[in-house]
């Protein structure tokens, strides 16, 4: 490498004159023009200096840093403690002996009592109890607290509380501990708070549409019958319906393990007892012994003293998507009318009255069912056609149903005194489209004067 | 207020030493952004976001360097920034970034105050940064070439290279533009006879 002599070094170097024509500023109308020309004016500055923020922006980024943060460890934070939805030991939707059981993380189940966990999840946890007494103790602020327990046709909704349903056979009873729940029972809904009982009816036909099929065969312990014969005797519905009980508070739990005699049930078993006597009537058309069990359930005797007892529940008026759901629900029942089993249709009958009482279609299901009991014992059937009389006394088939009634009469125990008084007022009040009706009426009237002339002249020449 | 106790409390954002900042430091920061940025951006925009990023920063300023120097450097990536964005607002076709809605009614005065400074940002926009940043510190804001050194961060000698190129582009562009320039003194130092003084 060669090294570059120093006169050389010097010859390149720049001179003093240089380097300060280089470093001066150039004292030139460019420096001065274009300076005044480039300077921000007052107005500028004084716009800018106006914009200035009031808070330090410094500042306010380490908040928000600070906010974000704590935000963001929060999140971490509720993720981690955020409680799992443990699945119950339980199976979902098979009857179950609940005792001890964990439902969630917020419900404990104690007590003895055959159940069906029909539901179970974050969503919601709901019980059906099938028979006994279960305390549900509901953690207030627990997550997936959302609990509904049904007996029957008894409905507790609860979110946070201590309590205990029962149900034994179609007396459902709720005893609250603490807090409080909402009851919702066939005609009413009440508020029950810490420390009150309510006790009311179960009887429902909505138990088959709310188990499962398989549910609901293990429920009645019978697999190989069909589903609708496992509906429990739901006759009853029509005119029964829930009683609500205030008694006075009580201090602790409500001892649910015996059967309580209510007024309703001591009515209930009375008619049921008595309406299980024997039919003396020979029946027109052969009914197996299930329909005759069954029809011996619906027995006149039950269904008018418990629908005296109990007040009669407030029909409640249907949309018109509830209207189209009754009809169809109504129309395979009505098909299977005339060629259909007797108990069969007469329980499917009965199961769409339950649940669909305030139908447009009550009337004429009411009429089928009556229709249906005509072909069985006296007593229930003419107890169904009163019973639909009083309920629909302006319906065009009154006068038929009428005719009826005063033909089983004919052949009760009253015979043609209870049903003369019947056949003459269809043969006096018949329109005249009903004109043959009529004509039967006055005929069977006629016979049943001359029959009790016959009896009265009899019962004469025994006297003399 | 000391210059140690004023820069403790402009990091702490007392609206005392932001007041100062802003008093001290509006006029010189508009400059340069004015000088610096070209006719395409907002000047007081820029500038705003000039002091908002000294707000934002100040907790990183350790004082070894001046408050000007501080903040020049700040304006010259901001200015780049807006620069960039300009730039690529015209390339994708987007419109100009509108006069500031505060200006107001303007005067003759300012109009032409106005039309002078398109013209010299219009001149400088000719060169690159480097000399344009030179050329505004020593021509435009008169400071000597250790000053511009100690600003840019370079050593002196390269300010008179930066500069010397600078006048030559600056000259060159003059000419073609139709500006008069003149080579003045021994030196060899370029002289523009500028024309916008006749416009008046």
């Amino acid at each position: 490498m060669s090294q570059w002599p120093e006169e050389w070094r010097e010859a390149l170097s720049p001179t003093d004159a240089e380097v300060a024509a280089v470093s001066r500023p150039l004292a030139s109308a460019l420096s001065r023009d274009a300076a005044a020309a480039t300077a921000p004016t007052g107005a500028e500055v004084a716009r800018l200096v106006a914009r200035r923020p009031v808070a330090s922006p410094a500042g306010a980024a380490r908040w928000r840093w600070a906010a974000g943060l704590a935000v963001a460890v929060a999140l971490l934070m509720s993720v981690a403690l955020w409680p799992r939805y443990d699945a119950p030991s339980v199976p979902v939707g098979e009857q179950v002996s609940l005792d001890g059981a964990s439902l969630g993380p917020s419900i404990v189940v104690d007590g003895e009592a055959d159940a069906v966990v029909l539901a179970a999840s974050e969503d919601g946890t709901v019980v059906e109890i099938l028979e006994g007494a279960l305390t549900f103790d509901v953690d207030p602020g627990g997550r997936y607290r959302d609990l509904r327990v049904r007996a029957g046709a008894v409905e507790v909704q609860v979110t946070g509380t201590r309590f205990t349903v029962a149900r034994w056979g179609d007396v459902a009873e709720v005893s609250v501990e603490r807090g409080s729940v909402a009851v919702t029972a066939p005609g009413e809904s009440l508020a029950l708070t810490a420390g009150q009982r309510w006790r009311g009816s179960a009887l429902i036909a909505s138990l088959g549409a709310a188990l499962p099929p398989s549910a609901r065969a293990r429920s009645a312990g019978e697999p190989d019958v069909p589903e609708v014969s496992d509906v429990p005797a739901v006759s009853a519905v029509s005119v029964v319906s829930a009683v609500s009980v205030e008694l006075p508070p009580v201090a602790e739990r409500s001892p649910l393990t015996e059967r309580p005699p209510t007024q309703a049930r001591s009515a209930l078993d009375g008619a049921l007892s008595s309406a299980s006597r024997p039919a003396s009537r020979p029946a027109s058309r052969p009914a197996s012994p299930r329909a005759a069990s069954a029809v011996e359930v619906h027995a006149t005797e039950a269904l008018a003293e418990v629908a005296a007892v109990l007040e009669p529940a407030p029909p409640v008026p249907l949309t018109d998507a509830q209207k189209l759901e009754a009809a169809l629900a109504w129309t395979p029942i009505q098909e299977r009318l005339e060629s259909g089993a007797v108990e069969e249709l007469l329980l499917e009958v009965d199961a769409f009255l339950a649940r669909w009482p305030s139908s447009p279609l009550a009337a004429e299901a009411g009429l089928a069912r009556v229709e249906l009991l005509a072909d069985g014992p006296v007593a229930p059937a003419v107890e169904a056609a009163a019973a639909w009389l009083s309920l629909n006394p302006m319906d065009p088939r009154r006068h038929e149903v009428r005719f009826l009634l005063a033909s089983l009469q004919l052949e009760g125990p009253g015979g043609c005194a209870l049903a003369l008084s019947a056949f003459e007022a269809v043969a006096g009040e018949a329109s005249q489209a009903e004109a043959a009706l009529a004509q039967a009426a006055r005929s069977e009237a006629a016979r049943c004067e001359a029959a009790l002339a016959s009896e009265g002249q009899g019962e004469l020449d025994e006297e003399l | 207020m000391t210059d140690s106790s004023y820069i403790e409390a402009l990091k702490a954002g007392e609206s005392a030493a932001v007041d100062r900042l802003y008093r001290e430091n509006a006029a010189r920061v508009l400059g340069w952004v004015i000088r610096l940025g070209g006719p395409r951006l907002d000047a007081e925009d820029v500038a705003q976001e000039v002091f908002i990023v000294a707000l934002k920063t100040a907790r990183r300023y350790r004082g070894d360097a001046s408050v000007s120097s501080w903040l020049f450097g700040i304006t010259r990536n901001v200015v780049s920034n807006a620069r960039r964005r300009a730039a690529l607002r015209g390339f994708m076709g987007l419109p100009e970034i509108p006069e500031p809605a505060a200006a107001g009614p303007r005067s003759d005065e300012a109009l032409a105050i106005m039309r002078r400074r398109r013209r010299v940002q219009q001149a400088l926009e000719s060169l690159n940064r480097k000399q344009r940043e030179v050329l505004v510190l020593v021509e435009l804001e008169g400071r000597t070439a250790p000053e511009a050194a100690a600003l840019l961060g370079v050593p002196t000698g390269t300010i008179h290279s930066r500069l010397h190129h600078a006048r030559r582009a600056f000259a060159a562009l003059a000419t073609k533009r139709g500006l008069r320039a003149e080579v003045e003194g021994p030196g060899g130092g370029l002289a523009l006879v500028f024309p916008l003084r006749g416009e008046r």
